[in-house]
């Protein structure tokens, strides 16, 4: 059997809460696996719920939730043109997220993806 | 909201004749060879045996099987075996499954189930 | 509004479906995510649909291994005038009809996961070939996605 850690969403008219709450779900059980603190999984919800909102408006296709040699990875695809700079695009809400998550790039102007030690 | 606790944890009661084991949580595929190496570490010198999944949230066949390989195991060792549930859907699971009385279920109040 | 009558407040045209990888992280992620965005009506009706559909996602698990099949299953969530959760694999397909009730024998170690199932979400749909399987959990009744 596969030891794949990579759960992928398409997203289809969805609302904001809906697409944070299923992400969340996959983050939360894909990092538990890990014998991660409890406490960093509960703190990363909401810098990630934040993240989401700030993409919302962009409208997010897909997502993708991944754990990697003890690093989380979370990906958006966005249906419009997120801009320049992660920066740009993340706003405020740096403040919030950056913290968490030591990498965030845009891999093409409508992808963001995030990734963050859980050690 | 978040539910990364929603796992299975064991309690055990052993006294020189009788072990109780309860579970917490959700017993299934994910689960069941904890339960299984828990279990057969109790089954020597045991006249009664009991497995209280009052506070399970999640019971599934893989649970079930276990439970079976349980009764098996039991049975050799001449040791009576019992299992207690309180809500509906845990009654469901057993008589769905068609061990309700094979596994000697009893039904208690939801109340009693309370830590 | 009633969990368990039909949507009253117009057709809300949603959907997400979820690539889960084979392996059994995926029915903990699979019931997470029904989890946080259903409502139950009541926490038995929660614990009724989730364990319909681990037998549901270990089934499709279980159908991947057999057939050496590497694709990932699929998870989807369609919101409409009801609510409905698919699990969908790509293997031979079988027929359900032979393996809906429990085994007579009670010492048999398995072969309850889809009476279990049927009995939890008596509406439960299954459309079979040789190229996959979908079983649909309808959760009128039990809850609703919001």
């Amino acid at each position: 059997m596969s030891t794949d850690c990579r759960v992928s969403f398409t997203f289809d008219s969805c609302e904001e809460s809906i697409i944070t709450r299923s992400v969340l779900a996959a983050v939360d059980q894909l990092c538990a696996a890990t014998d991660v603190e409890v406490s960093l999984l509960d703190a990363l919800e909401v810098p990630i719920a934040e993240f989401f909102s700030v993409i919302y408006p962009f409208g997010i296709g897909d997502a993708e939730v991944s754990v990697d040699d003890g690093r989380l990875g979370v990906h958006v695809g966005a249906e419009s043109d997120l801009g320049e700079s992660t920066d740009d695009v993340l706003g405020e809400a740096a403040d919030l997220i950056q913290p968490f998550f030591d990498e965030i790039e845009q891999p093409s102007s409508t992808c963001i993806r995030m990734t963050a030690s859980l050690t | 909201m978040n539910d990364h606790g929603m796992r299975l944890e064991f309690g055990v009661e052993t006294n020189r004749s009788r072990a109780k084991i309860s579970v917490v949580g959700e017993f299934d595929r994910l689960q069941v060879e904890h339960f299984d190496r828990v279990s057969a570490g109790l089954t020597r010198e045991l006249r009664e045996f009991v497995v209280d999944l009052r506070r399970t949230t999640i019971i599934d066949s893989a649970a079930l099987g276990s439970l079976v390989r349980l009764r098996h195991a039991l049975d050799a060792v001449d040791c009576e075996m019992s299992v207690v549930v309180s809500k509906p859907f845990q009654e469901t699971v057993m008589r769905v499954g068609g061990l309700f009385d094979y596994l000697g279920v009893e039904v208690e109040s939801d109340s009693a189930a309370e830590p | 509004m009633i969990a368990g009558a039909a949507r009253t407040d117009g057709p809300c045209e949603r959907s997400f479906t979820v690539t889960l990888p084979n392996s059994m992280i995926s029915i903990a992620v699979a019931r997470s995510v029904i989890r946080r965005i259903t409502t139950f009506e009541s926490d038995d009706a929660q614990s009724s649909f989730l364990v319909a559909l681990t037998e549901v996602i270990g089934n499709a698990m279980d159908e991947h291994v057999r057939m050496d099949i590497a694709e990932p299953i699929t998870l989807s969530v369609r919101c409409d005038s009801t609510d409905v959760v698919s699990v969908s694999d790509l293997g031979a397909g079988y027929d359900m009809t032979d393996e809906s009730s429990a085994p007579d024998d009670p010492t048999h170690q398995s072969g309850r996961g889809l009476a279990l199932a049927r009995a939890f979400v008596p509406a439960m749909g299954v459309v079979s070939s040789d190229v996959g399987t979908t079983v649909t959990l309808p959760l009128v009744g039990l809850g609703i996605v919001r």
